[in-house]
């Protein structure tokens, strides 16, 4: 794998304005928003609603982004696990003598040189407002802000890593979109409830990353319903991505081109 | 113009390339008799054969051209080659080297347009290019400009290609080919879409290529095309090669025949169909078809000049003789028929 091959993965993304548009609307749009709409709720009734920022506003801008920029991560993902293959290029770029596994190896860094500036501009919205529209309650620490970042980075990453992987494997952008959404979203919250599966749950990455929220300030003490170590959870993540990056590598490095 | 540069070739660490097998050590790829070598390549989905024990041999610096009709096998047998699917059975060797083992090598000097020539539709002309060049070594990205300027897109490359036509689709096709300075370009169907001037202009190229020392191997079903184009062929059908060599050589390969023009047609193919020399005789407009069994050369000659006799004799103005020009398609047609008739 190579740095012009990386970037030639970020021209194929950057240049498709429907995902770059889509994306930053998620990303940015959407927290905007949240905002937006509870510092007006706040300004027209302070009594019933607290200002839309302070600690409590970085931590719903952080759910807030973890799941509009989560959709955006599978979007982008799934584009740049299926670009060559649905474009048809991928037999050209096979009939350069490029190992399958260098082509494959490349979408991932290109993805992420794509979705990394996007997803921090709408970090820098939830930051930003958390400041400004704090009103009277109190700011969110250096730390808590830069840990924010770091989990919003790791989440969406991941979330892109899967669908890279799961979208290589099976080939089908809407296929990959609607799985993922449907298994974050829907899914995985269900399994999470279901108490008789006992550690099991310990392996869904939704609760893993839970986990590792370094602000769960809107989460009540015993509102978690599965406890993991960090480490554990730490372990689930990898797994997970190695797994998906390695099936997705492994069709690409076995399909027909 | 893009030049040929054995000297240029490399492999990822820089290093020299060298054949795998074939020829000397330190001789640049495709310094070999036979850019292209199968010995009884199979492709098999399932029960169904699509390429059957086939043996090819395509020569260096050739226009080869491979012909054959639709779902024959000529694009299976494509992808065989540059190793895009796998072998059921049989060796490929690319530039001397062994397939697939050896790909990177073998393909880094090899330019092909498999099927029809496809992109990134959102990117530009220029970008493909990029991206592609991107995968090859770095040298590639140099050859970008004078790759368009070859095949005249230098002002349209920052056009999206989801604009472009069918023909200039094709072009960026080539100009994808020219990145790797290949010594073999694979082109499979490049007339598609071509308008006549577009073909004429692309037959040019292809002859520059071949003068450059490069080999283009032409997949067509437009065997008037490669006739003109190609100075050596293989028919393929149903996954067989049924005929391979020179052009000359194979469209000649049938039985000779002669176009008589006569003021009494019917007279004439009733004398000459008793002619022992004869095959048939089919009449168009008044002029005669006479296909003879003879072989080529002195034989004939006398078949004719006695067929020539025997009708003034009758008493029937012979106005012209003129021997038959047997076109590939001809060939192509008698060789497929046999093969129905006696399969």
């Amino acid at each position: 794998m190579s740095w012009r091959m990386i970037k030639a993965e970020w021209l194929k993304l950057r240049k498709r304005r429907g995902l770059f548009w889509w994306s930053l609307g998620l990303s940015v749009g959407v927290v905007a928003l949240i905002f937006g709409v509870i510092e007006v709720l706040h300004l027209a009734n302070p009594a019933q609603h607290g200002p839309a920022g302070g600690l409590t506003g970085v931590t719903r801008g952080l759910i807030g982004l973890y799941s509009a920029g989560g959709v955006a991560a599978i979007l982008v993902g799934s584009f740049a696990g299926t670009a060559d293959v649905s474009s048809g290029v991928f037999r050209d770029l096979v009939a350069t003598g490029r190992s399958r596994w260098e082509l494959f190896a490349a979408r991932l860094p290109g993805a992420l040189i794509f979705f990394i500036p996007i997803i921090t501009l709408g970090y820098i919205v939830v930051a930003v407002c958390s400041l400004v529209f704090r009103g009277s309650t109190p700011a969110a620490s250096a730390s808590v802000i830069a840990r924010g970042y770091g989990w919003v980075l790791l989440a969406t990453g991941f979330d892109l890593a899967i669908a890279l992987g799961f979208a290589s494997l099976i080939n089908s952008r809407a296929t990959t979109i609607g799985v993922l959404i449907a298994w974050q979203f829907i899914a995985s919250q269900l399994l999470l409830q279901v108490t008789w599966l006992g550690w099991v749950r310990q392996l869904i990455f939704s609760s893993a990353l839970s986990r590792l929220n370094p602000a769960p300030a809107l989460e009540g003490p015993g509102s978690r319903t599965v406890t993991h170590s960090a480490a554990v959870a730490a372990v689930v993540l990898i797994a997970w991505v190695v797994v998906m990056l390695a099936a997705g590598g492994w069709r690409t490095a076995t399909r027909d081109a | 113009m893009l030049r040929i540069d054995h000297e240029s070739a490399r492999n990822t660490k820089g290093l020299p390339l060298k054949p795998a097998r074939e020829a000397a050590p330190g001789t640049p790829p495709g310094d070999v008799e036979a850019v292209i070598e199968t010995r009884g390549l199979t492709k098999r989905f399932g029960e169904r054969v699509a390429v059957n024990n086939v043996d090819l041999s395509v020569p260096r610096a050739s226009a080869f051209g491979f012909v054959g009709p639709n779902g024959a096998g000529k694009t299976t047998l494509i992808r065989s080659i540059l190793g895009l699917t796998r072998l059921t059975s049989g060796t490929v060797q690319l530039l001397g080297y062994e397939m697939p083992k050896n790909h990177s090598l073998a393909l880094a000097r090899v330019g092909a347009v498999v099927e029809e020539p496809l992109f990134h539709l959102h990117l530009t002309g220029r970008e493909n290019l990029e991206v592609i060049a991107a995968a090859r070594e770095p040298e590639a990205h140099r050859r970008i400009e004078p790759a368009l300027a070859r095949v005249g897109l230098a002002d349209r490359a920052d056009e999206r290609v989801r604009a472009y036509s069918m023909g200039m689709r094709q072009r960026l096709g080539v100009a994808r080919c020219l990145l790797a300075d290949p010594l073999l370009l694979v082109l499979d169907e490049p007339m598609n879409g071509l308008d006549p001037a577009g073909i004429e202009e692309f037959r040019e190229m292809m002859s520059g290529f071949v003068s450059e020392g490069r080999t283009v191997f032409l997949s067509s079903h437009l065997l008037d095309e490669v006739q003109k184009t190609c100075d050596h062929v293989a028919i393929i059908d149903q996954g067989d090669i049924l005929m391979q060599g020179l052009v000359e050589d194979i469209a000649r390969g049938g039985h000779p025949a002669v176009r008589i023009r006569c003021d009494s047609a019917d007279a004439a193919e009733h004398l000459l169909i008793a002619h022992p020399a004869v095959e048939q005789v089919r009449t168009t407009e008044g002029t005669l078809m006479v296909e003879l069994r003879t072989e080529r050369g002195t034989e004939t000659d006398k078949a004719v000049a006695d067929m020539t006799r025997l009708l003034v004799e009758a008493g029937v103005s012979v106005f012209s003789i003129e021997a038959e020009r047997v076109s590939l398609e001809e060939r192509f047609l008698e060789i497929t028929s046999r093969l129905e008739v006696t399969g």
